[in-house]
């Protein structure tokens, strides 16, 4: 499709077409997708979390529905690294689109291998660091609260890796600030603002949380302030360029993104509904600029900064 | 987009849903269609509800279901009336093995794993002696569904929970030689049902040398193969059942395995 409007915008070094990607976990490794439309309408693929070796995830259930809102305890289900490298990686060179791959350990010396491997392979366009699974036992979520361990994974990762490096943050701590800063320090280019939010549900009727393992991370509409608002405050502080991502279901929640200084948005639990919605909110992100009369995607970024926010 | 034809009440909780497609589709029995449930601009119920196909109809691009009310969605659902419109995905998923001739075969439905044998019996009961044995909690459940067998040549076996149609017990009770008829040998059985009776269903093909499929169900968002919400464990690796599914060899399923 032509839009009459510049959408090309970066993540640091990343340069995008357009600025909606898919995130993690709700896009496989692109083959689905692409029974749909052309990649190259995206903005960015980034690919399902990628461990050392092949996990068959989580029992089932592995999902329950909330108010406006998805808990899911996948728990990293995965080929593992030389699975990724042999099976998908093949197909990943072929899309015309920026392609990501999520990365999660159990240890920094997992971290620190799976950079590793994916350096030594050409066809991918960065990594993005998981510390902020928290479906996976030892690791995970745990890494992500932790200013001092965040470094350090983002160090050795940055180390093995010569390319993109983007973090992706847990909103599940009391402070995000000092966690972006040492993600920063590890030498990331960019963060991914946020990951899903710890949560459960119950059945009333046999009297047990639904998920076969009790609680697991909360998406879709229901999170989208909490985590819009992480975006704002860490675009306050000026650390890196941010991917924002958190319930965004339409255009409206994409530009509210931009408008709090996000330069991408991540789309995840509304491709589970439609597999169209990233195309839907990238058009509809291009009609808003154009019935507002902006020429460029850039000229609304950070704009909800104008009058400022107690945070 | 579907248009609603019917939505109305066959028993407590249990609905028959007739929708028209305008566009051209085909559909195998075993397929299933993913049901935006919420309208509008609303976002809750959030995701789709899974139903499998109870009926089709190709000369008027007609798919019915049958569902019952188990939560929020399948109660949304049911709020939907005549002429109101739908979005639906499908048809999604891989579906029964159909080309089967002068085949004896069982087709074994617990509960609502009764819907999806329907269409499957109408299809390929044409050149097969089928067997079907079928089984609910009690009447209520039970003979609502078994009407609509009627007007299909079949033998029907039937049994519920509480006896009051049928046999009394689980359908295990129609499966025996007493019941099935000893000299009988069966090609192939077909099952969709609770797990507890995939699971003994499983261990009696075993013993009885028969190969079959099962038709299986868990909790399921996109549909796509996209989340990985269904995966199911067999001796071939794990499978989506949006995708690969929800049909699956009976003997490589690994019930009860993730």
């Amino acid at each position: 499709m032509v839009y009459n409007v510049g959408l090309k915008t970066s993540l640091g070094p990343l340069k995008l077409e357009s600025p909606v990607m898919t995130a993690s976990g709700t896009c496989g490794f692109g083959r689905e997708l692409a029974d749909f439309y052309e990649l190259k309408e995206l903005g960015g693929l980034i690919v399902k979390g990628i461990t050392v070796d092949p996990r068959d995830g989580n029992p089932t259930p592995r999902i329950a529905e909330t108010a406006a809102g998805l808990i899911n305890s996948i728990g990293l289900e995965n080929p593992g690294i030389d699975g990724f490298i042999k099976e998908e990686l093949p197909f990943l060179k072929t899309v015309n689109t920026k392609v990501l791959v999520n990365i999660s350990g159990h240890s920094l010396n997992d971290f620190k291998k799976l950079a590793a491997v994916l350096a030594e392979n050409e066809g991918i366009d960065g990594i993005e660091v998981n510390v902020s699974c928290p479906n996976i036992k030892g690791g995970g979520l745990a890494f992500g609260t932790d200013p001092e361990l965040v470094f350090k994974i983002t160090d050795l990762v940055r180390k093995e890796y010569n390319g993109f490096v983007m973090v992706k943050l847990t909103p599940n701590v009391r402070d995000i600030i000092p966690v972006a800063k040492s993600a920063a320090e590890g030498g990331a280019d960019a963060l991914a603002v946020a990951n899903t939010l710890p949560g459960m549900k119950i059945d009333i009727e046999s009297r047990i949380p639904v998920l076969a393992t009790g609680s697991g991370g909360l998406s879709g509409p229901a999170i989208k302030p909490v985590t819009l608002r992480l975006v704002y405050e860490i675009v306050k502080n000026d650390i890196l360029p941010v991917l924002g991502l958190g319930g965004i279901m339409t255009a409206d929640d994409a530009i509210e993104y931009l408008l709090a200084g996000a330069r991408a948005v991540g789309v995840g639990t509304a491709t589970l509904i439609d597999p169209y919605a990233p195309i839907r909110i990238k058009s509809g992100i291009a009609k808003y600029l154009k019935n507002n009369s902006f020429d460029h995607l850039q000229e609304i970024i950070g704009l909800a900064h104008k009058k400022g926010a107690n945070l | 987009m579907a248009k609603v034809l019917s939505n109305k009440s066959l028993a407590d909780n249990i609905y028959f849903l007739k929708v028209s497609f305008k566009e051209t589709i085909n559909v195998k029995p075993g397929q299933f269609f993913n049901l935006k449930v919420c309208r509008d601009e609303s976002y809750d119920p959030l995701l789709r509800r899974p139903l499998s196909v109870f009926d089709f109809d190709l000369d008027n691009n007609e798919v019915s279901f049958i569902y019952e009310i188990k939560g929020r969605g399948t109660r949304a659902l049911s709020n939907y009336i005549k002429g109101d419109f739908l979005d639906i995905h499908g048809p999604l998923g891989n579906g029964f093995t159909v080309d089967f001739n002068n085949k004896k075969l069982i087709l074994a439905g617990g509960g609502m794993g009764i819907a999806p044998l329907y269409f499957l019996a109408k299809y390929i009961g044409v050149n097969n002696d089928l067997t079907l044995c079928l089984g609910a909690a009690n009447k209520g459940v039970l003979k609502p569904l078994v009407d609509y067998f009627a007007n299909i040549v079949v033998e029907l076996k039937l049994s519920t929970d509480d006896g009051s149609f049928g046999s009394q017990g689980t359908i295990s009770c129609l499966l025996n030689n007493s019941s099935l008829g000893k000299e009988v040998e069966y090609d192939y059985l077909f099952g969709c049902g609770p797990k507890p009776m995939l699971e003994w269903l499983q261990s009696w093909m075993r013993e009885e040398g028969i190969s079959g499929e099962f038709s299986l169900e868990e909790r399921m968002a996109c549909g796509n193969g996209l989340c990985l919400s269904c995966s199911c464990k067999t001796t071939d690796g794990n499978k989506r059942l949006c995708k690969e599914g929800p049909v699956l060899p009976a003997d490589e399923v690994i019930i009860n395995g993730l």
